[in-house]
């Protein structure tokens, strides 16, 4: 029940180009998906690792302005600028992550805060190159060979899928070696390195995987809009991806995939009420931290349960609990 | 030469001296026990050991190895392992998991091959997976194994800790207070999986204030007072020692009963 019901929802998502030709509403849709990907990763550092980072947009935006530098100055083709691009996002990923190492909890938020604001103050000044505070225009933007649709009806399904696929590696990761010492480390760093998890290098890979997320998403979005500004990378859209992560669920990825989607739609879903709407999503989002701290996580994890839980091994199934052991130490 | 050797400890927290000059060896294959009042540096000795707090001055050893500049996960590495005082689980994973984090030393994916799912990774993690299972069998918690930690009772919580630092397969368990908070029944419990874990070839050193269960389980006993070591021997000895009751057990104590403790090997 649980499996078809993530199946609905998916091809739900998947036939929505096919009924809706409103290309608005599809770029609304598009640019949900790609906030998808950049909170997963966001996810990764924050949620799982517990390292607080306020600087995500920038991320995302070194993945964007890369990719298109690359393309309008060097002429490279759209999949080399991106690969680049998400070289240079691993790369700042290490840094942040060495800094990560040095600084702890709140200064580290203020620290990746200082960093957003630097990128913004690059992109505005070096004129030359990122075009300035006016942004870069003219990138080309992906077209699929042979058809002759809107970009955003080209690129949904794509993008779907992409979003799809990151979610699903990112629980992947969770799940795994370099999850488990993730998560060790936000309930309790010292215990984590005397059981032998070296937390220097798991915060690099947390940041690194956090940066590779959100350049990612930054490569997509420039290559959807052909188009990149300042602005589209400010604090305030650092916080509106940390806002998509709280709504989702710290530390629940697939809660991360609907608080993305959530929080992306539901502003322009709620437009026509003009200045009412801001109040109404402001509400909305004190209800979800007040009233489910699990955020939308709590739904989404309880879907994907039989994916996301660790399957009983062989042992586990030929000893069922032993009657020795009740009343033993192990019994309540 | 003996397992641990810590020579000349001294270690300082603003004021205090939590370690004043401490000489303490741990031989191979013993149960040591480390009891003293509250404060009297025990638990600060443990931390020393597992590179949690560097000691202002002084060496620590472990198997001939200067520990001095490493960190705690270098020391894991090496072989010594440890339980907390208070439960420091990991409380949103599950029980499995907890046990899992621990083999980390042992594991090889890289993380493009978890990226991946390469067989390599999928094969490793099946196995982490069984052998975690394992571990908790051995200590008789194989049925909890899917819970999560922070959902646990606390004598459940001690006896997953005691997997997770034996999953680390160290040579050497520090047990800071293992009984603290259990019930008379489960003390005896722990006791029993203590010479369990003795007799598997792993050297023991408790930190424990049920001084029935020191005497009980350990070869020999250590008294540390405000820092110092007042007193060292076996645990007959100890329990008659002027010194140890005038700092720490108060008066003679008569245990009912209680078997004959056993000494040495």
């Amino acid at each position: 029940m649980r499996r078809t019901s993530v199946v609905l929802f998916l091809g739900g998502l998947a036939v929505i180009p096919f009924l809706v030709h409103n290309p608005y509403y599809l770029h609304v849709l598009n640019l949900a998906l790609i906030n998808v990907i950049v909170v997963v990763g966001l996810n990764l550092a924050t949620g799982v690792t517990g390292q607080i980072v306020l600087g995500q947009a920038a991320l995302m935006g070194i993945g964007a302005y890369v990719t298109g530098v690359l393309m309008v100055h060097a002429r490279v083709p759209w999949w080399l600028a991106g690969f680049l691009a998400l070289g240079a996002s691993a790369l700042v990923g290490i840094g942040l992550g060495a800094v990560s190492t040095r600084i702890k909890g709140h200064y580290l938020a203020i620290t990746t805060l200082g960093f957003n604001e630097i990128f913004r103050l690059i992109t505005v000044n070096e004129t030359p190159i990122t075009g300035g505070p006016s942004g870069m225009t003219g990138i080309p933007q992906l077209r699929l060979a042979g058809l002759r649709l809107h970009p955003d009806q080209q690129l949904y399904l794509p993008l779907l899928v992409l979003s799809v696929a990151m979610t699903y590696v990112a629980m992947r990761v969770y799940r795994s070696r370099f999850g488990r010492n993730f998560r060790a480390i936000r309930d309790n760093e010292v215990a984590a390195e005397v059981m032998g998890v070296n937390s220097r290098t798991a915060k690099i890979q947390a940041f690194v995987l956090c940066s590779l997320w959100g350049g990612l998403g930054g490569v997509a979005y420039v290559l959807l809009v052909g188009f990149v500004a300042p602005n589209n990378f400010t604090i305030y859209e650092s916080i509106r991806f940390l806002v998509m992560l709280v709504v989702g669920g710290l530390g629940s990825i697939p809660g991360s995939y609907l608080g993305a989607l959530l929080i992306t739609i539901l502003p322009e879903a709620l437009r026509a009420w003009e200045q009412y709407y801001i109040a109404a999503y402001a509400l909305g989002i004190i209800i979800v931290l007040l009233g489910f701290p699990r955020g939308l996580g709590a739904v989404a994890d309880w879907f994907l349960e039989p994916a996301t839980r660790t399957p009983l091994s062989q042992a586990q199934r030929a000893s069922p609990p032993r009657p020795e052991t009740e009343g033993g130490l192990g019994a309540p | 030469m003996a397992l641990l050797e810590a020579r000349q400890v001294i270690k300082h927290f603003g004021g205090v001296t939590a370690l004043d000059d401490l000489d303490l060896d741990v031989q191979a294959g013993e149960i040591l026990g480390l009891i003293g009042p509250n404060g009297s540096g025990k638990t600060t000795f443990i931390n020393a050991c597992t590179g949690v707090v560097a000691p202002d001055e002084g060496t620590v050893h472990f198997e001939g190895r200067p520990l001095r500049g490493l960190s705690p996960w270098q020391i894991s590495r090496l072989g010594i392992s440890r339980i907390f005082q208070t439960n420091m689980l990991w409380p949103s994973l599950t029980a499995q998991e907890n046990v899992m984090v621990s083999r980390e030393k042992f594991l090889r994916a890289t993380l493009p091959e978890a990226i991946t799912g390469s067989r390599r990774f999928r094969r490793e993690e099946a196995l982490v997976r069984t052998k975690a299972l394992e571990v908790l069998e051995r200590v008789g918690a194989a049925h909890l194994a899917h819970q999560r930690a922070g959902s646990l009772s606390y004598g459940q919580q001690k006896l997953v800790e005691v997997a997770r630092a034996l999953a680390c397969e160290p040579r050497l368990l520090l047990l800071d207070e293992p009984a603290a908070g259990l019930r008379a029944e489960l003390i005896e419990a722990m006791g029993e999986l203590i010479r369990t874990i003795r007799d598997q070839g792993i050297t023991l050193l408790i930190v424990e204030h049920r001084i029935k269960l020191v005497m009980g389980v350990c070869d020999r006993v250590a008294v540390l007072n405000l820092g110092q070591k007042i007193a060292e021997g076996p645990p007959a000895r100890i329990q008659t020692d002027p010194a140890v009751i005038d700092a720490y057990l108060g008066e003679p104590i008569a245990l009912p009963g209680e078997p004959e403790p056993s000494i040495g090997g």
